[in-house]
């Protein structure tokens, strides 16, 4: 699934379980969405070079960082996940 | 109703998420900002459930194999244009990290996901190839052989395959030093090595994909990459 549409960010966000936050050059960014894809676990892109308002989210949950990948699993904040971290809060959060 | 912990957490989140573009810019803004990175990270300790590859391996293991994360980033815009789609991939015989040669014409039959890439233990290169690792499963079904080449020797190669686990072919372009880099049209004679370029090249040995990456830590789109192919192997 591609970027969520800029007209409703925060309620169709609200609604998906995982977001990854990054850009479509990043290898690390390409790993995680890829090892969500493999996993089956649905899940959304926001491209923080083309889209602002997700690059003001990662910055203010980073400390002024624009940290990609940054995972957003429910509640959780994955800063530049390993995949064992993104793994252990998929089971947390009953994904997989 | 009282809440459970995580529908609390997921509650706080989201109201901490509203608030940000509320507040103007200032010292307490972007101490608040910190102050939730920080307990991110230590929520990231908690949640930590496998093991640790470090307690597997040795200390001396772990600082080789992650030496790439604080190796100095490779920066700077595509100097080369590389070769054409619809050209003929020029044929080459390079050695392998085991000192094999492999040679490009006798791979015809499969389709070639040939990856030029700058120089083994740095950072994007590190990531590169191990997001092509863990696809290997997927470019055998587009009937894909991956092959990294960089200027390193095969001794890099086959020390750098070790740390990351790297198990498709890294050939060396190392004497004459970028031969086949130049040959394709991707060497930057400023830096002495390639740019990051990718190519795929088709069963008939014809290059069907071509791409030199505007800026030298851009890695290709890998859902690009896999459109390519499926749309190469439906022709």
């Amino acid at each position: 699934m591609e970027n969520v549409p800029k007209d409703k960010p925060q309620e169709e966000e609200a609604s998906q379980a995982v977001v990854v936050f990054g850009t479509r050059w990043c290898a690390a960014t390409q790993y995680v969405r890829r090892y969500l894809d493999r996993n089956d676990v649905a899940h959304s892109f926001r491209d923080i070079d083309r889209d602002k308002e997700a690059a003001d989210k990662v910055r203010w949950w980073t400390g002024g960082y624009l940290s990609h990948p940054t995972v957003k699993i429910h509640s959780d904040i994955l800063v530049e996940p390993l995949s064992n971290e993104i793994q252990a809060a998929l089971e947390k959060n009953n994904l997989v | 109703m009282a809440m459970t912990p995580e529908d609390r957490m997921a509650e706080l989140t989201q109201r901490f998420g509203q608030l940000e573009p509320e507040l103007e810019a200032s010292p307490e803004k972007e101490a608040l900002s910190i102050l939730h990175a920080m307990i991110q990270e230590v929520r990231r300790d908690l949640l930590k459930g496998s093991e640790i590859s470090a307690q597997e391996t040795s200390r001396a293991f772990e600082k080789v194999a992650n030496l790439y994360k604080s190796a100095p980033g490779m920066e700077g815009p595509a100097e080369n244009p590389g070769l054409a789609v619809g050209s003929q991939a020029p044929d080459f015989t390079l050695l392998d990290a085991n000192a094999n040669q492999v040679t490009l014409s006798d791979l015809r039959g499969k389709n070639v996901v040939l990856v030029f890439y700058p120089l083994d233990w740095s950072p994007a290169c590190s990531d590169q190839l191990s997001l092509y690792q863990s696809e290997l499963d997927d470019f055998a079904k587009h009937d894909a052989q991956v092959i990294g080449i960089s200027v390193d020797s095969l001794y890099s190669h086959g020390a750098w395959a070790a740390v990351r686990d790297i198990t498709f072919p890294l050939l060396a372009d190392f004497n004459p030093h970028g031969e086949i880099s130049r040959l394709y049209k991707v060497m930057r004679q400023t830096d002495g090595f390639s740019e990051r370029a990718l190519y795929i090249i088709d069963r008939q040995g014809i290059i069907r994909y071509s791409h030199v990456s505007p800026l030298i830590h851009y890695i290709p789109d890998i859902y690009e990459l896999f459109e390519q192919l499926e749309s190469i192997n439906q022709a």
